[in-house]
């Protein structure tokens, strides 16, 4: 029988790095196959080799029995591809994006619309929507929907889930299922145990060669302490009661749009504070505000002591902020953005530069000092941020979905670095779409369309809703919410 | 603060593959290539001539015509159908037809009629080209008209677009880049993380425009020793009266390329933008064509453009020798400009929606 992929002895090299070492693999027709591994590991050559979008240096590869190199244009129209993100146009609607899609594999949208039925009509009620103003969730199954618009026989998703909410990330994956029975192939990479358990077969993936193929239980047993590291353990410290951020009926409306609505609560000084919720639910505009980025509608908030309406630049000097988006410069050395974070704070030359020594120290980073930031895998950069981040000893520290796309094992290390700046005094507010780093809070906060619809520590709201898991928990709440889109 | 910010902003400048080398060329570009290619004088027209009399006197005046270095004596025709079908071909831009009995005439003293017929399809080319043509045939006859050319002694169009040039060069480097510069920075997505840090927003623009003023201002110093080593052309006036305009200009044109980024989102937006007002600079700034000579609206409109009082002042001081009290109204109206610009700027930048 014909495999639906099949790669032999595949090498590519960018430079002095190799990407890809020999790597073999193949899959069988209707397989849901996975491809994990950590940042780097070069799971997106793989993809962008398959897909021919690269050429492989050495070796062959065939998908749907035509040969990569030889017979790039019939794979083409035969294979689906969804990179990471920016697969759409986010200045067209929903219904344009598709069209275009349509169009460019010279069909139409109602030629193969049963396939597509089930996942465009959760997403049809927006269809008149840009899709730039998709919550990541939507955006992720109107990608998928134009990937699958010309009826591939093989579809590949490199991370399609990366910055989803639990709950879209689910019904993304009931979708998969769902085209598997079809009969489609697919091949998809995710940094998430629990995704990767849905697959057939997954393949396990590090410094560009195949460690392991097999059903995902045995891949997970066998790679257990980079794929499903032991839980960190740490002491509840019960900070003081002294309010590190303290809001009140806090409100931004953008137009007749209210998107977080009349939210009041209290972070204490030296807390890990989760700050959760579905896309869209209105999480990163309450931050942008705490943080003096946005100014409040309505409402009081304090952060440090000083008024986030009225002494904005006060509450800047006091706190750390690491945002969603990569926010180090990516064209300066791993000690130049060091620096120049440091300087921006005031602190003085002689500090910088033993603090800088300390830093790279502790982070195992010292052979990294004059790397390019943008030649550090996603993980690494994360690490850098944070640190930097908390570099002239903040008070309170904003950490906006810190972890989104990063190998479990790196994220267990950056919520190490959490720790230990909990443990220096540092307050923490994080958002986050990991249930287990959820677990690893003081307290969390739930928001659904744009209000806070619950507020404990993690026993405690399980206890509440009477559930094993936080994910559980988080799916009971955001699965009540109306506004899903936006 | 400040150092630091200048600090990054000019690794990031040197560290960019492509910015430093175009910096670079395009001074050399602008001196070496562009004042012979922006040339608005008519040479080398192609005439053609339709020799009616084959006289004494015909013969010499085609001699003389074809010895200035305005014509190109192409073809001699017998008809004028003929050279008209030399014109529709594209062969020649001027036909001369000289009559029958055009010595007799011109020894009796009598009226004789000569024609010139000129493709005016670039109206300038045509109406000069027939004009030189009327003053060579008119001979010395007329009047006696002594001209001399002042300050530009040689009539030497290269030494009229020289310090213009540099103009244009200032807008670009100075004005446009620094104002890209923030908005790739919005697209990216950093700009967020400096508005988050204490950073005063003067500061950070300050450290932004620093780099791209000293870059200018090397720039400008390179073209005017190019300038020199090319072509020979020195300012005849002050250099400090000529820096203290660049340094005018240069500070409305930051002003209103931050301005450009502010309202913008994206790079293509201010890009785009940003070659409109160019273009309308460029065009209205009597760089190539003389303000004079525009409609009075349109006069009118040139008072609104930067460029074209800077323009005035690089020429003037470069070519004329002026001095401070020639260009009050230029430095006031520059100044006028920084100043509003700059203050839309400062409003319109925002670290915090």
């Amino acid at each position: 029988m014909m495999f639906a992929v099949e790669v032999n002895n595949v090498f590519k090299s960018y430079g002095k790095v190799e990407a890809l070492k020999g790597v073999s693999f193949h899959v069988e027709q209707g397989e849901l196959f996975g491809i994990i591994g950590p940042d780097g590991a070069g799971k997106s050559s793989l993809f962008r080799v398959l897909t021919t979008l690269l050429l492989a240096e050495k070796g062959s590869a065939t998908v749907d029995g035509l040969d990569v190199v030889r017979d790039y244009k019939k794979i083409r129209t035969r294979v689906g591809y969804m990179p990471g993100r920016f697969s759409l146009y986010p200045d067209l609607t929903v219904e344009e994006n598709l069209n275009f899609f349509a169009t460019v594999f010279g069909t139409t949208k109602e030629k193969n619309y049963d396939l597509i039925k089930d996942i465009y009509v959760q997403i049809a009620p927006f269809a008149k929507r840009r899709a730039g103003a998709l919550s990541g969730g939507m955006k992720q199954k109107l990608a998928l929907c134009c990937a699958l618009i010309h009826k591939p026989s093989v579809l590949f998703l490199d991370e399609p889930t990366t910055g989803v909410d639990p709950v879209s990330r689910k019904e993304f994956w009931e979708m998969l299922q769902q085209l598997r029975k079809a009969g489609i192939t697919i091949v998809a990479s995710t940094p998430i145990m629990d995704e990767a358990l849905q697959c057939d077969r997954i393949a396990f993936i590090n410094e560009g060669e195949i460690k392991g193929i097999d059903t995902p239980e045995k891949i997970l047993q066998e790679f257990n302490e980079i794929l499903c590291p032991a839980p960190l353990e740490r002491e509840s410290v019960h900070g003081n009661d002294e309010p590190a951020i303290k809001v009140e009926g806090l409100t931004k409306s953008f137009g007749s749009f209210t998107a977080v609505d009349h939210i009041s609560f209290e972070v204490h000084k030296g807390e890990i504070f989760g700050f959760l919720g579905a896309n869209g639910a209105g999480k990163t505009t309450a931050m942008r505000m705490l943080c003096g980025l946005s100014i409040p509608t309505s409402g009081k908030g304090l952060v440090a002591g000083y008024d986030v309406m009225t002494q904005s630049e006060m509450v800047k000097k006091n706190i750390g902020y690491m945002s969603q988006k990569f926010s180090l410069y990516e064209d300066l050395k791993v000690w130049e953005n060091i620096r120049l974070f440091a300087g921006i704070y005031g602190m003085k030359e002689d500090e910088i530069a033993r603090k800088t020594d300390e830093l790279l120290e502790a982070l195992h980073f010292t052979a990294e000092r004059d790397t390019l930031v943008k030649s550090l895998p996603v993980g690494w950069k994360q690490k850098l941020a944070f640190s930097v981040s908390i570099f002239h000893e903040p008070s309170i520290v904003f950490l906006d979905e810190p972890t989104g796309g990063v190998d479990p094992a790196t994220r267990r290390q950056f919520w190490e670095l959490i720790y230990q700046a909990a443990d220096r005094g540092i307050t923490v507010f994080v958002t986050t779409h990991y249930m287990d780093e959820a677990e690893y809070c003081n307290r969390i906060s739930i928001m659904v369309d744009g209000h806070i619809k619950a507020l404990d520590t993690p026993e405690g709201l399980k206890r509440q809703f009477s559930v094993a898991t936080m994910d559980e928990v988080f799916t009971k709440l955001a699965r009540g919410a109306v506004r899903k889109s936006d | 603060m400040i150092k630091f910010l200048i600090e990054k902003e000019f690794k990031q400048l040197f560290r960019n593959s492509f910015l430093p080398r175009m910096i670079l060329m395009f001074p050399i570009m602008m001196m070496v290539l562009m004042p012979w290619a922006a040339n608005m004088e008519i040479r080398n027209l192609n005439l053609c001539v339709i020799d009616n009399d084959h006289s004494m006197l015909s013969q010499r005046l085609v001699n003389r015509i074809e010895a200035s270095t305005y014509f190109k004596l192409t073809s001699n025709k017998g008809t004028y159908a003929e050279g008209m079908n030399e014109i529709e071909a594209g062969r020649a831009d001027l036909l001369l037809e000289l009559p029958p009995h055009l010595e007799r005439h011109v020894t009796r003293g009598e009226p004789a009629q000569v024609l010139i017929a000129a493709n005016s399809v670039n109206g300038t080319k045509g109406g000069l080209g027939s004009s030189y043509l009327a003053s060579i045939v008119r001979g010395n006859t007329d009047s006696m008209v002594s001209v001399r050319n002042l300050y530009n002694l040689h009539q030497d169009y290269k030494l009229f677009m020289v310090p213009g040039l540099m103009g244009i060069l200032l807008t670009l480097l100075c004005g446009f880049l620094p104002a890209l510069n923030v908005v790739s920075e919005k697209e990216v997505g950093t700009i967020d993380q400096i508005n988050v840090t204490p950073v005063n927003k003067f500061v950070f623009i300050l450290a932004k425009l620093i780099p791209y003023w000293t870059v200018g201002f090397v720039v400008l110093s390179i073209c005017f020793v190019l300038a020199w080593a090319i072509y020979g052309f020195v300012p005849v006036g002050s250099l400090l009266v000529i820096y203290a305009g660049a340094a005018i200009y240069v500070l409305a044109m930051s002003g209103l390329g931050l301005v450009i980024s502010n309202n913008s989102a994206t790079m293509q937006q201010a890009m785009f933008v940003m070659w409109f007002c160019l273009v309308v600079f460029i065009l209205m700034s009597g760089l190539f064509t003389p303000i004079r000579s525009m409609p009075q609206w349109a006069e009118y409109i040139t008072m609104a453009n930067p460029l074209k009082y800077f323009v005035e002042v690089m020429r003037m001081v470069f070519i004329k020798g002026s001095s401070w009290s020639d260009l009050s109204i230029q430095f006031a109206s520059l100044g006028i400009f920084a100043l509003a610009l700059n203050a839309w700027a400062v409003v319109s930048y925002r670290k915090s929606a």
